[in-house]
């Protein structure tokens, strides 16, 4: 082959690797921003269950011992500290206490829920279907980011800048799966 | 709420995954929710009046079967020009593997993506050689929902990842308060067993039900057979030994089936396999038949186990004929779990599962109303 022709051949490589990382580099950022909004969506319900648990608790409705035992794991989770959803901003996490207090929520609402239906059970069983929903989607997202961020390519290349490496939400959410 | 669904498979043949479509954006459109499906289709004229034309439809073969589908790039420009101009808040594909609108529809999308997966039986030697190219798009998919455990099961291993089981709907309300037709109703010395299914595909169990058919009527001559569904109706007699045994209505419309249904007195689900989620048997409940099916693991959930319905050992005709004749000469049995039955249907209604659904829907939604304001600066507009 003459030098033309290999200087052709190495630039066609190089230009297939130049566009396979462009292309491996926006399925990373695609994944990691599915992750923050699928962390931002977690938060979000878990809010949500915390507070409709707080209120189910101080309704009346409930036994004083078990209002008294729902409330304060549902007033725990209200002031849980939240890690930001952005994979940038924060450098050093540590969810551990967070899942804790959360667990304990949901073993709470476990032994305190009755099995009778009402305006306000109603709602928060629904609150916390909603927070397994978001739990799993994104244990979903977390799993398929932590899988292509080990590539090595992605590794040598750097591809995922300076975000860190998000880890699932590991508490119990109440389900059975 | 504006929704745009996919669905894979063209409207011009009915099947399961279409009917899940179509019934399904009825609902959410009754809710008042803003709904547009694409379906392959070559003009409007063949689809309801919800849905937009994805591309002229080629039938080819997919997974086993023959499937109607459209794919090319006049269809990848169709999606993505519908995708623009839908504006929807949440996209919902349909069984996104389908080499069709869906997985086109995933390739493009760019907003918040659901996803259904209808099958369970995937063959996974394609998926295997496809995979690579297809898991930045599936990457895309923010929710995933499988209608059964037994897809659930296809996503976990095939696919990888996880799913929620939000199960297929069905309208029970226009099964339990559908009108018996007094020439397919049940009386005690002619009592009838329906079925309702393709009669040209094995796996639905028609050779078994023709296995079934003397051994019941060995000691109930005046037991009818009504078997509802497409096919070669004469193929169909040839595996019978007495051809007058089964009465064939050939393809049914709703109507039809609700009515049939609903004047059972056992419906016999004889299917061999391949059976995902098994609505023709929440149909049955719900209309009020005492149910026999095989044991498959889609069927056993369906029934509770044997507690609604009554389960045989899958291709045992003897068992099954048994199992129809115990029914058939215990009225107060059947009773029990005709009214344990549509209890049990209320689980599918539409109402239940389109909930669950929007439940789903409003949970990525969530995410996207509190993403961090950084991260959606960096989202293509």
């Amino acid at each position: 082959m003459s030098a033309v022709a290999w200087a052709l051949t190495g630039l066609l490589v190089l230009c297939a690797l130049a566009w396979y990382l462009s292309a491996t580099a926006q399925r990373v950022d695609r994944l990691h921003r599915r992750v923050e909004t699928s962390r931002a969506a977690l938060d979000a319900e878990l809010t949500r269950r915390a507070s409709a648990a707080l209120e189910y608790a101080t309704s009346g409705e409930l036994d004083p011992a078990s209002s008294l035992l729902l409330a304060d794991a549902a007033t725990a989770s209200l002031d849980a500290p939240r890690t930001p959803p952005a994979l940038r901003d924060a450098t050093d996490t540590d969810d551990a206490e967070r899942w804790r207090v959360e667990s304990d929520l949901s073993r709470a609402l476990a032994a305190a829920l009755p099995e009778r239906d009402g305006p306000g059970l109603v709602r928060v069983a629904d609150a916390a279907h909603r927070v397994r929903l978001a739990r799993r989607f994104h244990n979903d997202a977390v799993v398929q980011t932590r899988r292509l961020r080990a590539k090595r390519l992605v590794r040598w290349a750097r591809l995922a800048g300076h975000a860190r490496l998000p880890e699932t939400a590991d508490f119990e959410d109440g389900g059975d799966g | 709420m504006r929704i745009g669904v996919v669905c894979p498979y063209s409207f011009d043949v009915p099947g399961g995954v279409q009917f899940h479509v179509r019934d399904l954006a009825e609902h959410l459109l009754g809710l008042g929710h803003h709904v547009r499906v694409l379906a392959p289709a070559d003009d409007e004229g063949a689809l309801p009046a919800f849905a937009d034309p994805g591309g002229s439809v080629v039938a080819v073969p997919y997974n086993g079967s023959v499937a109607r589908l459209s794919f090319g790039p006049v269809t990848a420009a169709r999606v993505r020009r519908w995708l623009a101009e839908g504006r929807f808040d949440v996209v919902h594909v349909h069984e996104p593997l389908a080499p069709s609108t869906s997985l086109l529809a995933l390739w493009a999308a760019q907003g918040p993506v659901v996803a259904t997966f209808h099958t369970a039986n995937l063959r996974s030697r394609a998926m295997q050689a496809a995979y690579p190219l297809l898991r930045p798009s599936l990457e895309k998919i923010a929710a995933r929902i499988a209608v059964s455990e037994d897809a659930r099961r296809t996503v976990v291993e095939h696919v990888g990842g996880d799913a929620v089981v939000v199960p297929n709907g069905v309208f029970t309300d226009a099964f339990a308060r559908a009108p018996r037709r007094p020439a397919w109703s049940g009386t005690s010395e002619r009592p009838v067993v329906a079925f309702v299914g393709r009669l040209d595909e094995p796996r639905k169990g028609l050779p078994l039900l023709c296995e079934v058919v003397p051994l019941v009527r060995a000691v109930l001559p005046g037991a009818r057979f009504l078997v509802a569904g497409r096919g070669d109706v004469d193929a169909a007699r040839a595996l019978l030994d007495d051809p007058s045994a089964v009465e064939f209505l050939g393809a049914v419309d709703d109507r039809a089936k609700e009515s049939l249904l609903a004047g059972a007195d056992v419906y016999l689900a004889p299917h061999t396999g391949g059976e995902s989620f098994g609505i023709v048997l929440v149909e049955a409940l719900a209309a009020g038949a005492a149910v026999v099916a095989s044991d498959l693991g889609a069927f056993r959930r369906v029934l509770e186990d044997g507690r609604v319905g009554r389960l045989f050992p899958t291709g045992d005709a003897r068992a099954a004929a048994d199992a129809v004749l115990a029914l058939l000469a215990d009225p107060a049995e059947r009773a029990r779990l005709s009214a344990a039955g549509q209890v049990a249907a209320r689980r599918y209604d539409w109402s239940v599962v389109a909930a669950e659904v929007l439940a789903v829907y409003e949970t990525v939604r969530a995410g996207e109303a509190a993403r961090p304001a950084a991260a959606r600066r960096r989202t293509p507009p």
